[in-house]
């Protein structure tokens, strides 16, 4: 909400024009309240709980219900929700098109969702895809990739992504990106570390290209976080080359350092120093281990190497924010 | 009183609407520019992503501290109070100097300092011989300090809670919930206290308090609402189940209160505009709807879930089309759409991750277990 009162007194002091204040002074004296992020908020809890409940319901009513029965409901939803979006569907362009109505992406990740369960349900139910068990992840995949292009949805753009992770063996949800990986497995923090580098690429072309670049940030974002936690992985465990992976997590470090000072992206800046910071606590902690020295030599150094390390971290990130912000 | 320079925090005021009006197309960026520059005050704020990572950075350097200082005194004879007053005051004493000479203002430096003072003094305090009133009220003293000295939003908040902890304590002498109905005397106090802050939040004279205010009255609200929930009451864990008789006398209030208080904070936000208290109204609903559903589930999970589903699409949808204009006061009209697509396209992900169950031990291409609606070979 502006302050007109202080508008009027920099525009007293000759700071703003006259034009700018007269625009100032049109606004409503009480402005409506914008419930934007509370309705949405609300619709993602409805997708949510539709799609959760139908999910529980299938799989308690699998002996009393007959496939073909579950398989026709939920493809009949889908497709209702497809239709919906292609009936209202803005004009398709390789730029930005923007969401005809509220409801629209809603519909579309609802539609998406059920898409995912009838194709899940459908190997489950008729085993059409054989023992090929990738078909599972590779159709949706190619489907969300369409879907996210077509009626330029970001929301779809994630799914689609994790779809590709899944495929290839590896989950990217934020919250289970940790969670749910065996890190302990060296194909999968290769197969990690290959698709972050794939990530990043993409998200290069697509601004290169101008295909949807405005897509860019999250092929960026996943890729950024897929490539240091696979970095980070390989270090702790490749137990005896950790120093060979302190190199290798420098590499993405030094690379998103020279892209955060070309973006401008504070955000970069704090990612970079968090997760190399803890590589290189880690290195040289085990550093220390390694050299056989005594328990209590260890503390002390590692609380001395905590602070210096930390207060030289400080240092960086202010520089660095005064940096970017001279740019 | 206020550690910081009065034109620091006017000048992040000023730049904030300076902001606005340039986003609503009101003022140029070079008038932006021009204005602040007049108005420019010697002090250190940096960007938000930047401020966290010195705020982690600080927390870092005081655990490391914190842990040297007991590894040198680990065999000798110096009490732990002196060792955590000492660290206290000397936390202290370097938020002063950095806020007073090297002017940081909201840097994640001064806030962690702020924290770690407020921590490591109250550890002390717990060292102290003294009964658990006097320290609680100590305790409290110390984070109003904090509270006007910074001007802290999370210090505030915690004044609130410390203070209800106090009362309980003042109240209960013998630690137990001797009567049934202190719940909602101190639900009642916490909501005093949201009435109080509320008639000062929106006075100019305390402008640069504003945030604290705002902290404050979130914290009462939700306490108060904490305290008085059917569900806390009965499943979780607390002194109230050790006098189960008195307690189910209060029981038919608890359930009234459980559905009418967040329905009164959401009558209230809507009359008086508030988004806090139309977000606090809307999760309080959703928390009581689940408590009635322990207790009372009427309908099988996922028969409500998907009833539910279809009311919470239903509804935005009606209310999208119904606030397409201005209506009482209200309006559904997106906003500056590119860091809420990414947000969303983040949060479509979390929330809907049954999408991409994790491999089984498979990273060969096409070879996973499923990723598909949480099926595959082993659905």
């Amino acid at each position: 909400m502006l302050e007109k009162s202080t508008f009027e007194k920099l525009y007293g002091e000759g700071l703003i024009s006259p034009e700018s204040m007269e625009k100032i002074r049109s606004l409503p004296a009480r402005e409506p309240l914008n419930l934007y992020w509370e309705i949405r908020t609300i619709l993602y809890a409805g997708v949510l709980l539709v799609t959760g409940g139908l999910g529980l319901w299938i799989y308690k009513n699998l002996e009393s219900l007959g496939h073909l029965v579950i398989l026709t409901g939920v493809a009949l939803l889908g497709l209702g929700c497809f239709v919906y979006c292609f009936l209202r569907r803005a004009p398709f362009s390789w730029g930005k098109s923007w969401s005809p109505d509220g409801l629209f992406d809603y519909l579309l990740l609802l539609g998406c969702l059920l898409f995912l369960i009838f194709i899940g349900y459908w190997q489950y139910a008729y085993h059409v895809f054989g023992d090929r068990y990738g078909l599972e992840s590779f159709i949706p995949m190619v489907v969300f990739f369409f879907c996210a292009y077509y009626f330029d949805s970001m929301g779809v753009l994630g799914l689609a992504i994790s779809n590709l992770a899944a495929w290839v063996g590896i989950t990217v949800t934020p919250n289970r990106l940790l969670k749910d990986n065996d890190f302990n497995s060296s194909t999968l923090i290769v197969t990690a570390l290959l698709l972050g580098i794939l990530l990043l690429l993409v998200g290069k072309l697509t601004q290169r290209w101008k295909i949807k670049s405005h897509f860019e940030p999250a092929y960026t974002n996943f890729g950024l976080h897929m490539t240091f936690i696979a970095s980070l992985a390989g270090l702790f465990h490749f137990d005896n080359q950790y120093g060979w992976w302190l190199l290798l997590l420098s590499i993405p470090t030094l690379y998103f350092y020279r892209e955060s000072i070309r973006n401008r992206s504070f955000y970069q800046v704090l990612v970079l120093t968090l997760y190399f910071y803890c590589g290189m606590s880690y290195a040289f902690l085990r550093l220390m281990h390694q050299l056989g020295m005594s328990i209590s030599a260890q503390i002390y150094a590692g609380c001395f190497y905590f602070i210096g390390s930390a207060i030289a971290m400080v240092y960086f990130l202010m520089d660095r924010n005064q940096k970017i912000r001279q740019l | 009183m206020i550690a910081y320079s009065p034109a620091s925090l006017d000048y992040g005021a000023l730049r904030a609407q300076l902001d606005e009006a340039v986003w609503r197309g009101c003022i140029s960026a070079g008038e932006r520019e021009v204005c602040l520059k007049k108005y420019k005050a010697d002090f250190y704020t940096p960007k938000l992503p930047i401020g966290i990572g010195l705020f982690v950075m600080t927390l870092v350097i005081a655990a490391a501290c914190v842990a040297l200082i007991f590894q040198f005194f680990e065999f000798s004879w110096v009490d732990n109070f002196y060792i955590f007053l000492f660290m206290g005051i000397a936390a202290y004493g370097l938020l002063e100097y950095l806020v007073g000479v090297k002017k940081h203002v909201r840097s994640g430096v001064d806030d962690a300092l702020v924290w770690i003072t407020a921590l490591l003094l109250i550890a002390a305090i717990r060292y102290t011989h003294w009964q658990a009133t006097g320290q609680t009220g100590l305790s409290l003293v110390l984070l109003a300090y904090l509270t006007l000295r910074f001007a802290n939003s999370v210090m505030a908040a915690a004044c609130l809670v410390v203070f209800l902890y106090l009362l309980l304590l003042v109240i209960l002498p013998s630690g137990y919930w001797s009567f049934g109905g202190t719940p909602f005397i101190i639900s009642g106090v916490a909501l005093s206290g949201y009435l109080l802050a509320a008639l000062f939040t929106d006075s100019p004279r305390l402008n640069h308090y504003r945030n604290c205010l705002l902290a404050f009255e979130l914290a009462s609200l939700s306490a108060a609402y904490y305290l008085i929930n059917y569900f806390i009451i009965q499943e979780v864990p607390n002194p109230l189940r050790y006098q189960p008789e008195p307690a189910k006398a209060w029981a038919w209030f608890s359930w009234i209160l459980t559905f009418c208080m967040p329905l009164a904070f959401l009558g209230a936000g809507l009359k008086k505009k508030r988004l806090m208290l139309i977000r606090l109204g809307i999760l309080g609903l959703a928390f009581a709807v689940l408590t009635l559903r322990h207790f009372h589930p009427l309908l099988p999970a996922e028969q409500a879930m998907v009833l539910w589903g279809l009311v919470l699409l239903g509804l935005p949808w009606w209310l999208m089309k119904y606030l397409f204009r201005v209506r009482h006061g209200f309006i559904y009209q997106p906003k500056d759409m590119d860091p809420a697509r990414q947000a969303g396209a983040l949060v479509a992900t979390a929330a809907f991750s049954m999408a991409t169950p994790g491999p089984e031990g498979h990273t060969s291409f096409g070879g996973g277990s499923g990723g598909g609606g949480g099926a595959g070979s082993s659905f």
